[in-house]
């Protein structure tokens, strides 16, 4: 039984399944703007009435035109068990081999290895937020408030006030067909919670949030100073969304595991720097950083990749160098110049049999 | 003058700049003098767009956008760019852009107001870098390919290859980088804007989120060494259709003679 949850284990988290997974996941979406063109209004009504009923309802019976989006959830639900299993796998490794380090050897540098495992949880976050989203989203019937009127949040005894309106109208003469009309509709709105009160400014791309609804402008009118005698009016989108906050922190922690890559490249880059921080010579790799190339001189091709040692991968490199570097590192090892491919270092597991063919997930050597 | 002499002015010049590169060897640094002329023709060309619709966003100034973005990727890494082909393909992209753009316009609609956010000018210019930065990586991969053909020839492939492939695997990884730049700002947008964390009424979302899979795929193919490098060279080189047909054309308009 355990044999057949390790092969599962092993195969849901190939690298080679990603590779295919993206394939895939491209080839969907180009159909699927096909599909999407001319019949947005199909999938609009999603944000609105929700994931379960839009596939009981204008999914299941415009087919022809839906499926690439149940095919694109069912890819997506690959690549998040796919993501999940081989960053894991990763990130125990690292985790691992940092344990059986000594203190000295565990610098700065090691942090910044998490970088790529960092994105790739990320992506899970912000899907998983998406889906919550779509799926437990409260959306309210779209409300229309005109100055002085009020509307209650349902299940509370809160109420939101529309006091006043106070457009911003455009007036640069760039576009002579702007003038006159409103560039920013600003509306101050009353927020009454039971004895608690206080006011706040809604605007386009300006919502308020209140009793954990956000409150959005949807339209205004009038549009341009004298509006054709159009009496003010907004149009409000409420909606409690329990993804929203997944995915704000899916894209921070994105976007912080990307700055950390380009930190490293920017300081580590070109063989500068060994793995745990300390400064190469000659770009010679010294000391147990350098699993399998021990006090070795790089070879030129080697110096153009840049640094090779990653023990969570425990390879030198692209397929293509390393390949290349085991040849060298024999022929060096029959030579004398230097130890042949040793034990690597305590306790590191290195690669799994099947070298790269079985390098799953996780980092990017890139640089 | 305006925004579209300019544009036509820039058009001309990436094909004097073109033409320049295949000039013999001494005579072809009159490229970067034709391609400075033509980057401040088209720059003039979106400023000129984009102080019009200030603080909005003009609508459809991608297909005027990226030739500039190309061009002035490879005037700032001139030093780089050493190798002919590479000088030729993309002042040929830039030209094919703006022909395309020419022939196609759809700019004349007008700015919408909720593209008057911090994040909508974000989302565009971040986009623009990040195509710019794929179509330059797609460029250097079909520079190695062709040189790699040229030493498989002189009996040399394999250092043909793989001395290739960093330049292109850079600018994919900068384009990747600014492409997600562009969509997480995109979907701040969207949910400040919208509410929502996708607004259906754009197709375009998808043809975006096609792009960005491309090349999470491209990345990771290096790490399954089931691929040759040639083979990944290709597969980066593909990258240029992907951007071309997938964020490039859905921006187009109907056909209009431009003069």
């Amino acid at each position: 039984m355990m044999r057949i949850i390790t092969t599962l284990w092993n195969k849901a988290g190939s690298i080679h399944l990603t590779v295919v997974l993206c394939l895939l996941l491209t080839v969907d979406l180009a159909f699927g703007y096909i599909c999407l063109n001319r019949n947005t209004t199909l999938f609009a009504p999603l944000n609105d009435i929700g994931l379960a009923e839009w596939m009981g309802t204008y999914g299941r019976y415009n087919l022809e035109k839906t499926a690439w989006f149940f095919i694109l959830m069912l890819l997506l639900g690959l690549l998040c068990l796919n993501t999940f299993v081989c960053t894991t796998e990763r990130v125990l490794r690292l985790l691992r081999f940092r344990a059986q380090q000594p203190r000295s050897h565990r610098g700065l540098r090691f942090y910044f290895r998490f970088a790529p495992h960092v994105m790739h949880y990320a992506v899970i976050i912000m899907l998983a937020g998406y889906l919550c989203s779509y799926l437990f989203a409260h959306v309210l019937d779209t409300r229309t408030l005109i100055p002085g009127a009020s509307m209650s949040l349902p299940g509370s005894k809160a109420r939101i006030e529309f006091s006043a309106y106070e457009p911003q109208y455009y007036s640069a003469g760039r576009l002579e067909s702007f003038k006159d009309r409103v560039l920013k509709p600003v509306a101050r709105l009353r927020l009454v919670n039971g004895g608690h009160r206080e006011t706040a400014v809604l605007g386009y791309n300006r919502p308020v949030w209140f009793k954990g609804y956000g409150i959005f402008m949807k339209s205004f009118a009038p549009k341009s100073k004298g509006g054709m005698g159009m009496k003010v009016r907004i149009n409000l989108s409420i909606r409690k969304d329990p993804g929203v906050l997944l995915y704000l922190a899916g894209m921070a922690f994105f976007t912080a595991g990307m700055a950390l890559y380009v930190t490293e490249w920017i300081f580590f880059k070109k063989g500068r720097w060994d793995f745990y921080g300390k400064k190469t010579r000659n770009n010679t790799i010294h000391g147990p950083a350098a699993p399998g190339l021990h006090g070795c001189r790089l070879r030129p091709v080697e110096r153009r990749q840049g640094p090779i040692l990653y023990p969570d991968r425990g390879v030198c490199g692209p397929p293509d160098i390393a390949r290349a570097d085991r040849g060298a590192r024999r022929r060096r090892a029959r030579a004398g110049a230097c130890p042949p491919r040793r034990s690597r270092s305590p306790g590191y597991p290195g690669p799994p049999s099947g070298s790269h063919a079985r390098q799953t997930g996780g980092g990017l050597w890139l640089f | 003058m305006t925004a579209h002499t300019f544009f036509t002015l820039a058009t001309g010049f990436y094909f004097l700049s073109l033409a320049a590169a295949f000039l013999p060897k001494g005579t072809r640094s009159a490229m970067w003098g034709f391609l400075a002329a033509a980057l401040f023709a088209n720059a003039t060309a979106a400023a000129m767009r984009y102080w019009t619709a200030w603080p909005m966003l003009p609508m459809y100034l991608g297909p005027q956008a990226l030739p500039l973005c190309l061009a002035m990727l490879l005037v700032l890494n001139r030093r780089n760019a050493r190798e002919l082909w590479l000088r030729r393909l993309i002042p040929g992209f830039a030209l094919l852009l703006c022909i395309l753009a020419l022939l196609f316009p759809k700019d004349f609609y007008l700015p919408f107001l909720k593209s008057n956010a911090a994040f909508a000018h974000a989302f565009f210019v971040f986009g623009m870098i990040g195509k710019g930065c794929f179509l330059v990586s797609a460029a250097w991969a079909l520079t190695a390919l062709f040189a790699s053909a040229g030493a498989e020839n002189t009996g040399n492939a394999r250092t043909g290859e793989v001395s290739a492939q960093r330049p292109w695997l850079r600018w994919a990884v900068w384009g990747f980088a600014f492409w997600t730049l562009s969509m997480f700002a995109g979907e701040l947008w969207t949910y400040f804007g919208w509410g929502t964390p996708v607004v259906w009424d754009d197709p375009a979302i998808t043809t975006t989120m096609a792009t960005w899979f491309f090349y999470i795929c491209l990345l990771h193919l290096h790490l399954t060494g089931s691929w040759s490098a040639r083979g990944r060279t290709a597969f980066a080189a593909g990258g240029a259709v992907v951007v071309l047909a997938l964020n490039f054309i859905p921006e187009l308009g109907p056909f209009r003679w431009p003069f």
